[in-house]
C-alpha cells in the first residue's frame, strides 16, 4: 500500500511539471493551429542550458530559471515568423507544411545538440537534490515537490495572465475566432508570436527542472514530445483547461508503469493509451477537443 | 405519394447556440423546393445534417424510406443525395474534367467509364469546352457550375443546392435557373437554399421558411410572399407591398 | 455493408491495380518498338551496372536505390494523400527485425522473411490507421509518430530483438546480389506507384482527398477506406526494404533501423524532390543521399546529417514547397532568393 501511494504521489508530482509543457503546447494549437513537433527539443535545450550555465557560472540551476525563460522566449519569438511563413504558404496545404516545418526544426535542434554535445549523459544537481520531505504517509523527494510546485505556480500564473491581462484577452479571442479578433484590431501576427514565445519560454523552464530531476542527454526530447502529444490529445486538442487532468493522468501512468512493470515500457504504455483514446474518444477525455 | 426526403424533429446545437430546433419537413420527389430564411436560421446546418457532414443531436433523416441519420457523407452521396457547398470547393489543382470525374467514380468501374460520364455531365452543365482548364482558374460563376456538375456526376436522386445563385450577374442568374429546370427535367429532385427571391419564386414549386432553426411556414411561392409571419421574419415590406 | 464499410471488403486499389496492370501489358504489346527498346535498354543497363563499376560506386548505387524506394513509399501516404506519417521508419524497422528474428532464431531462409515483414507492417498500418484516419491529419501525424517511438522502445526492451545491443544476421557478402535485389524492389515500388496512383481511380481519389477531403467525401469517395488502403500500401515497400537492408548490413539495432533519422530522411527526400509526384522521390533520394555520402567522406560526422536534414526540410518548406520537380514545372529555376528574403524580413518587422 505504501508503495502504491508513493507511486501515485510521484506520478502526480511529475504530472504537475508536464502540465506546464502541455498548457503552452495546447495554446499554440488552439490559437495558431500549429503542432510543434519540436516541443521535446525545447525541453532538452532548457535542460542543457541550465547544465552549461551551472558549469560555467556555478550556483544553483533554480537561479537561472528566469534567464532561461527570457532566453527561450526571445528565441521562440524570433523563430515564430518562420513557422508562420511555412503555415501561410499560398500554394500548399498549410497545416501540413506547418507540421513538416516543426518536424524539421525538431531534427535540426536534436542533431545540433548531438553534434555539439555528444552522446554523454549529463546531470545537474540543486540544493534540493537528495533532500526529502516526509509527509507522514509517504516520503516526497524535495526536488520532485519543487518541480510540482513550480509546475503549479507557472500554470496558475499563466492562466491568470490569460484571464486578466490585455494580451491574454486578445489571445483567448484569437483562439475562439481569429477573424473576428483581427477585425476588432488584434494584431494577430504579434500575438501569435507572443504565444509561441511564451510556450518556448515555459517549456524551456520546465526543461530545467526535468533536467535536474532526470538525466540530460541529446535524445531526451523524443520522450517529452510523445508526452506532450499524449497530454494534448487526451485534453482535447486546443482545450487548455483539459491539460490539467490529462497531465496528471500522464504522470500517474508513467509512474505506475515504471514501478509496476518497468521504466522501459513507458513509451509503449503511453502509445497504447493514446491509441485507445483516439479509438474511443478522439475529442479528448472531456470531449471538448477540436 | 411517399416523400423522397423526410426530416423529423431534427435538432443540433453548437456550444450554446441552437442552430436547428425541432425541424420537420418533407420533400416530394420531382419537385423543386426552396429553403429560405434569414441568416443564421439554420439552412446550411440543415443541409449539413441531411448530407451527413454533421450528426444531429436528436431527430431522424429518411431518404426514400431508408434511415440515413448517422451515415457517412460518402455513403449518403452514393445512396443518391448530392450537394453543393455555399463556397465552391473545387479540387483546385485538377482540371474541370478531373473534378467531375471524381464524382462519377462511385458509379463507374473504370477510369474510362468515369471520364465518359463526366463528359456527359459537363456537356449538360455547359462546361464542356472548359474541361481541361484547371479549376483554380475558373470564374466564380463557373466554379458554382462545377460544384453542380460534380454533384450531378454522382447520379443523385436529390440534389441539395446551397446558394448557387447568390453572387451571379443577371445573365448568369438566368443561366442557373435554366440549369436547375433542366436538372429537374432529368428526374432529379432539387432542394435549394437561396436568398435571391427573384430566382426562388419563379423556380420553386414549394417554399419552406426557416427562422431560428425552426420551420415557420411552408407553402407555394405566391402564398408565402403574402404570409405575414414570413414577411415579418424575413421578406420585409417590399414583398407585401407588391402583392 | 455497414456504414463504415470494412475496407478489406472493397480492395479497390488492388483490383484496380491489377486491372491497370493488364491494361498496361496490353499497351506494352501495342507500344512502338522504339519505346519498348528504350525502356528495355535502360533496364538492361541498370541490371548490368555491377559489371562495370567498382564496389565503392556499387554500394552507393545500392543505397540510392533503397532510399529512392523508401522515399516513394512515404510519398504514397504523405505526398499523394497528404497525410504525414511521421513514424514511417517503424515499418522499415519492423521489416528489418522480422528478417533478423526469423533468420537468426528460426533459421528461415531469406526470401520468406520479407513476406512476413510485409504482412506484419501491413497489419500494423491497418491497426494504426483505423482509428486515426477517421480524424484530421494532425492526429494521424501524432499517432504515427508515437507509434514509431513505441516500436523503437519495444525493440530496445524485448529479448528476442536483442534489446539495445541489436542483432547479428548470418553474413552474406555479395554486393551485386543486394544491388540487383534493391533495384528490383525499387522498380516494383515505382511500378506500383505508377499503376496505382498516376492513372487510376484510386490515385485520383487520393489526390482529391489531399485537395479537399470534405468535398471528396461529399462527392461519394469513401475517404476513410481509401486512406487506410493507401497507408497499408505505403507500409509494405518500407518493410521489404527494411528486410533487405538488414540482410545487407548484417548488424541491426534499434537506433540504426528504428531511429527517427530514417523517417526524417524519407520526408526530406520526398519534399526536396517534389511531394506527390512520381519521380520526385527518386530525384530527392539521389540528391540527398549523394550529398550525405559526400559529407560523410569529407567530415566523417555521423550526427551532423540530422542537422542538414532538418535544415533542408525547413528550407524546402519555406522556399520550395513543391520540391525540385515543382520548380522545374514552373520553369522557375531561379529560387527568387531576394524576394523570399524580403518577405521573411518583413515578417520579423525588420
Amino acid at each position: 500500500m505504501g508503495l502504491f501511494l508513493q507511486t501515485l504521489i510521484d506520478g502526480l508530482l511529475i504530472g504537475g511539471l508536464i502540465i506546464v509543457i502541455g498548457v503552452g503546447f495546447s495554446l499554440c494549437f488552439g490559437v495558431m493551429h500549429i503542432i510543434d513537433f519540436a516541443v521535446g527539443e525545447w525541453v532538452m535545450l532548457g535542460a542543457y542550458t541550465a547544465f552549461w550555465m551551472v558549469r560555467y557560472f556555478g550556483r544553483d540551476p533554480f537561479v537561472y530559471l528566469p534567464v532561461i525563460f527570457f532566453l527561450y522566449m526571445a528565441i521562440g519569438y524570433l523563430i515564430y515568423p518562420l513557422i508562420h511563413r511555412a503555415v501561410s504558404g499560398r500554394r500548399h496545404n498549410p497545416a501540413l507544411m506547418g507540421l513538416v516545418f516543426t518536424f524539421g526544426l525538431a531534427s535540426l535542434i536534436k542533431g545540433g545538440a548531438l553534434t555539439a554535445w555528444g552522446f554523454h549523459v549529463r546531470s545537474v544537481t540543486t540544493w534540493l537534490s537528495g533532500e526529502s520531505l516526509p509527509l507522514g504517509f509517504a516520503v516526497v523527494p524535495a526536488l520532485r515537490f519543487a518541480g510540482f510546485a513550480f509546475g503549479v505556480l507557472a500554470t496558475v500564473a499563466f492562466m491568470l495572465f490569460l484571464k486578466w491581462s490585455k494580451i491574454g484577452v486578445a489571445i483567448r479571442a484569437m483562439a475562439q475566432d481569429r477573424i473576428m479578433a483581427e477585425l476588432l484590431g488584434v494584431d494577430t501576427n504579434r500575438v501569435s508570436a507572443l504565444v509561441y514565445a511564451m510556450y518556448t519560454g515555459l517549456t524551456g523552464m520546465a526543461g530545467v527542472l526535468i533536467g535536474a530531476l532526470f538525466s540530460i542527454h541529446a535524445g531526451m526530447g523524443l520522450r517529452y514530445t510523445t508526452f506532450a502529444f499524449f497530454v494534448v490529445v487526451l485534453a482535447g486538442m486546443g482545450y487548455v483547461p483539459g491539460v490539467i487532468p490529462a497531465g496528471f493522468l500522464l504522470g500517474l501512468l508513467q509512474s505506475l508503469v515504471t514501478v509496476y512493470v518497468s521504466g522501459r515500457y513507458t513509451l509503449l504504455a503511453v502509445f497504447l493509451v493514446l491509441y485507445g483514446t483516439l479509438l474511443a474518444r478522439p475529442r479528448g477525455l472531456l470531449g471538448r477537443g477540436w | 405519394m411517399t416523400m423522397l426526403l423526410e426530416v423529423e424533429n431534427l435538432t443540433k446545437s453548437f456550444g450554446g447556440v441552437q442552430a436547428v430546433d425541432g425541424l420537420t419537413l418533407a420533400i416530394q420527389e420531382g419537385s423543386i423546393t426552396g429553403l429560405i430564411g434569414p441568416n443564421g436560421s439554420g439552412k446550411t446546418t440543415c443541409f449539413n445534417l441531411i448530407s451527413g457532414q454533421i450528426r444531429p443531436d436528436t431527430g431522424v433523416v429518411r431518404f426514400a424510406g431508408r434511415e440515413i441519420t448517422h451515415m457517412r457523407p460518402s455513403r449518403i452521396a452514393r445512396l443518391g443525395i448530392g450537394r453543393t457547398f455555399q463556397i465552391p470547393t473545387p479540387f483546385t489543382r485538377m482540371t474541370v474534367l478531373e473534378n467531375v470525374m471524381i464524382g462519377a467514380f462511385s458509379r463507374s468501374r473504370t477510369l474510362g467509364e468515369a471520364s465518359r460520364l463526366a463528359l456527359e455531365v459537363l456537356e449538360f452543365t455547359g462546361l464542356k469546352d472548359k474541361q481541361d482548364e484547371l479549376a483554380a482558374n475558373l470564374t466564380t460563376a463557373d466554379r458554382k457550375r462545377l460544384e453542380v456538375a460534380r454533384a450531378l456526376a454522382t447520379g443523385p436522386r436529390l440534389l441539395l443546392l446551397d446558394e448557387v445563385i447568390a453572387g451571379l450577374n443577371p445573365t448568369e442568374v438566368q443561366g442557373a435557373m435554366e440549369l436547375i429546370r433542366a436538372i429537374r427535367a432529368r428526374g432529379v429532385t432539387v432542394l435549394m437554399v437561396e436568398h435571391v427571391m427573384e430566382a426562388v419564386l419563379p423556380l420553386c414549386d414549394w417554399v419552406i421558411v426557416l427562422n431560428f432553426g425552426r420551420k415557420i411556414a411552408e407553402d407555394t411561392p405566391d402564398r408565402i410572399v403574402r404570409n405575414p409571419t414570413v414577411i415579418d421574419a424575413y421578406l420585409g415590406e417590399r414583398f407585401r407591398a407588391r402583392t | 455493408m455497414s456504414s463504415m464499410g470494412p475496407f478489406w471488403l472493397a480492395p479497390e486499389a488492388f483490383s484496380e491495380g491489377v486491372g491497370n496492370l493488364l491494361v498496361g501489358v496490353k499497351r506494352i504489346s501495342q507500344a512502338r518498338t522504339s519505346q519498348i527498346l528504350g525502356w528495355a535498354m535502360g533496364m538492361g543497363l541498370l541490371l548490368a551496372f555491377p559489371l562495370f563499376v567498382s564496389s565503392f560506386w556499387l554500394r552507393i548505387a545500392t543505397e540510392v536505390l533503397m532510399w529512392a524506394g523508401l522515399a516513394q513509399s512515404w510519398n504514397i501516404i504523405g505526398g499523394y494523400t497528404g497525410y504525414l506519417s511521421f513514424g514511417h521508419g517503424a515499418f522499415f524497422g519492423i521489416g528489418a527485425y522480422a528478417t533478423a528474428i526469423l533468420m537468426v532464431h528460426a533459421g528461415w531462409p531469406f526470401w520468406p522473411t520479407l513476406l512476413v515483414g510485409a504482412i506484419l507492417s501491413a497489419l500494423c498500418a491497418a491497426a494504426v490507421g483505423f482509428p486515426t484516419l477517421r480524424l484530421r491529419g494532425a492526429y494521424f501525424a501524432i499517432a504515427t509518430w508515437a507509434f514509431g517511438e513505441a516500436i523503437r522502445q519495444v525493440a530496445t526492451v524485448l529479448e528476442v530483438t536483442g534489446g539495445a545491443f541489436g542483432m547479428q544476421l548470418p553474413p552474406f557478402l555479395n554486393l551485386p546480389f543486394f544491388y540487383e535485389a534493391m533495384l528490383i524492389a525499387t522498380v516494383l515500388t515505382y511500378l506500383l506507384a505508377f499503376l496505382l496512383l498516376e492513372r487510376s481511380m484510386f490515385g485520383y481519389k487520393l489526390r482529391a482527398i489531399r485537395e479537399n477531403e470534405v468535398a471528396a467525401e461529399a462527392a461519394g469517395v469513401d475517404t476513410v477506406a481509401t486512406k487506410i488502403e493507401a497507408f497499408i500500401l505505403s507500409a509494405i515497400p518500407a518493410a521489404v526494404f527494411g528486410g533487405l537492408y538488414a540482410y545487407l548490413i548484417t548488424y541491426i539495432h534499434p537506433d540504426s533501423v528504428l531511429g527517427p533519422a530514417i523517417t526524417d530522411l524519407m520526408v526530406v527526400m520526398v519534399l526536396f524532390g517534389g511531394v506527390g509526384t512520381l519521380w520526385g522521390p527518386l530525384v530527392g533520394a539521389t540528391a540527398i543521399q549523394l550529398v550525405n555520402r559526400l559529407l560523410w567522406f569529407l567530415r566523417g560526422e555521423s550526427t551532423l546529417y540530422l542537422v542538414y536534414a532538418g535544415v533542408a526540410i525547413c528550407l524546402v518548406v519555406l522556399f520550395m514547397p513543391d520540391g525540385l520537380l515543382g520548380l522545374v514545372e514552373r520553369r522557375q529555376l531561379v529560387l527568387r532568393p531576394k524576394e523570399n528574403l524580403r518577405a521573411l524580413l518583413r515578417q520579423f518587422k525588420l
